[in-house]
């Protein structure tokens, strides 16, 4: 070969080599950017209108995703296929959330102030439950296209009441509560434009908030106005609300309530509930065979969250102002608390990682969320993350009334 | 591994070249590029935020404690009242629904709270003074301009802000 030849010859090798290494690098980039979903979620930051997109895997935030509204109390829940997340904002707007593209695939403005919402069991439907106007509206899960509405109008002079406690439950239904009119209406929704609804009077004074149990089958609101909780059992709803803990605290002074406490599914351990008690530094143990009060346990202030770790070995509360810098553990068997932690000013949230081995806890006023190990309760992992409340993960997306 | 092959079946052809074999050169020409390539899609801009704190000096009360009840006014009253005060499980407190409402009747309702409701008293936590500057401030403010407009698209075009 002569000098000419081989220099042809070099040019081409190094473009050849160029365009492999090039498809080569390229193609591993392509590797790494499929991904699953199982161990993403979302942390609200609540101040500024944005969630941030993280995985538990190796407890990394990936990006932030900006103009959600107001997100001064939002949540969240997940498509069946756990890529989308529908963020129900304070200010009314529903937005879709890709976690995969990491983007907003979806936005309504769907009311003028909001508190939650739920998604139906197969997943097509999102209900909404509104402060303002009274009601749930109910969307399309692919399109958000306005599906129904469903005013809650109570009373003789037809007002509309503030609806909270929403939380879908078999049977392609929503079930929620009527915070003025003290009333708990089962919405089915089988034939989405025809909701088929079934209401529940005088079940009690100001209900703040409901959960459904981990079974989908009884759904209990919790009390402002009254002492006790009311319970409906779905499997027999011609049994009609009944109350529970009708007695606790009677004679006993309330102390005021700075916030709400939250009911969420898995205050449920076994074969008891842990709930916190309103304006009460308790949390409440009932017997969930027969609903009766098992057990007061004695906490640090008036709890705001109980959450039980996924094994319902132990259960993690938080508290209310001005107490919010203080996290207990409690022993589900022993129902003692065997652990105080003091992440920092303002813990608001806690959610537990799918097998439970580390929990999330969003530490609003230190711009933090910390990750703790949940058997050596070690502080493993700090993000930076603004004014952050909720912590949802994708696992929810499997479970009723999640 | 590819790489490495190639300039391994090439090597013997190529003249030799003074230093660094050609091979090498080739590897090491590819891999630049190639990252040069690929950089944009690994570089990942970090979003910046700016916290806004503006404590209003409206009298004797002492700075950091102004910075507090800015804090309490927004995130603790927020939980109820909005983080815009504009409403939710407690009524609005901006000025158009503050209207005709005494800065004493304000004072009161905060310092006892209103039973049966669930406003609770403050006056466990907040002393005469906290509460006189709150309800300055909220007298004080003007509409609030959302910060983030709300998106009135009905749409499921993807769409980034």
């Amino acid at each position: 070969m002569n000098i000419n030849n081989i220099n042809h010859f070099k040019l081409i090798s190094m473009l050849v080599l160029f365009l492999i290494s090039f498809l080569f690098v390229t193609e591993v980039l392509a590797q790494a950017a499929l991904r699953g979903t199982g161990d993403m979620g979302l942390i609200i930051e609540r101040k500024t209108g944005s969630v941030q997109v993280l995985e538990t895997t190796n407890n990394t935030l990936i990006k932030r995703i900006e103009g959600l509204g107001d997100l001064s109390h939002a949540s969240i829940v997940y498509s069946r296929d756990e890529r989308y997340a529908y963020v129900f904002g304070r200010d009314g707007q529903l937005t879709k959330i890709d976690l995969l593209e990491q983007k907003i695939a979806g936005q309504i403005q769907q009311s003028g102030n909001s508190i939650g919402g739920a998604i139906s069991q197969d997943g097509s439907l999102i209900a909404v439950s509104n402060y303002k106007p009274g009601g749930v509206k109910v969307f399309d899960a692919k399109n958000l296209k306005l599906v129904a509405d469903i005013p809650a109008i109570y009373g003789a002079d037809k007002k509309l009441s503030k609806v909270i406690g929403l939380v879908d439950v078999p049977g392609q239904k929503f079930v929620f509560s009527l915070w003025d009119a003290g009333e708990i209406w089962v919405a089915d929704l089988s034939i989405p434009l025809k909701p088929d609804i079934q209401k529940f009077k005088d079940i009690g004074k100001n209900p703040y908030d409901a959960l459904i149990t981990p079974d989908g089958r009884y759904y209990i609101a919790g009390l402002f106005g009254e002492d006790g909780m009311a319970l409906l059992d779905l499997w027999h709803t011609e049994k009609g609300v009944t109350r529970i803990l009708p007695n606790y605290g009677k004679g006993e002074k309330k102390l005021p309530v700075y916030k709400m406490p939250h009911l969420e599914g898995w205050v449920i351990a076994g074969n008891r509930a842990f709930v916190p008690a309103v304006g009460r530094h308790e949390v409440l143990v009932i017997n969930t065979n027969t609903w009766q009060e098992a057990g007061r346990i004695k906490v640090h202030g008036q709890p705001i969250f109980v959450m039980a770790r996924p094994d319902g070995r132990h259960i993690w509360v938080n508290f209310a102002h001005p107490d919010n810098d203080t996290l207990q553990i409690i022993d589900t068997e022993s129902l003692k608390i065997i652990k105080e932690l003091k992440p920092g000013k303002a813990v608001l949230h806690m959610e537990f990682e799918p097998r439970g081995e580390e929990v999330w806890a969003s530490v609003r006023d230190e711009d933090q969320v910390d990750i703790y190990d949940t058997s050596s309760f070690e502080r493993i992992n700090t993000l930076p993350v603004t004014k952050p409340s909720g912590i949802f993960f994708t696992v929810r997306a499997h479970k009723v009334g999640l | 591994m590819r790489l490495a092959q190639l300039a391994i079946t090439f090597k013997p052809s190529f003249e030799p070249d003074p230093g660094v074999s050609s091979g090498v050169r080739l590897l090491c020409y590819s891999l630049a590029f190639s990252l040069v390539t690929a950089a944009p899609l690994l570089l990942m801009p970090p979003a910046a935020i700016a916290e806004d704190i503006s404590p209003v000096s409206l009298d004797s009360t002492s700075k950091a404690r102004q910075i507090e009840l800015e804090n309490l006014l927004e995130q603790d009253c927020g939980s109820c009242h909005g983080l815009l005060l504009n409403g939710g499980l407690g009524p609005s407190l901006l000025p158009e629904a503050l209207k005709g409402k005494s800065a004493e009747f304000l004072k009161i309702t905060i310092r006892d709270g209103r039973p049966n409701t669930a406003m609770p008293p403050w006056e466990p936590l907040l002393s005469e003074a906290d509460i006189d500057w709150l309800v300055k401030k909220l007298l004080q403010k003007t509409s609030v301009p959302l910060s983030k407009e709300p998106n009135n698209k009905l749409s499921n075009e993807p769409e980034e802000k």
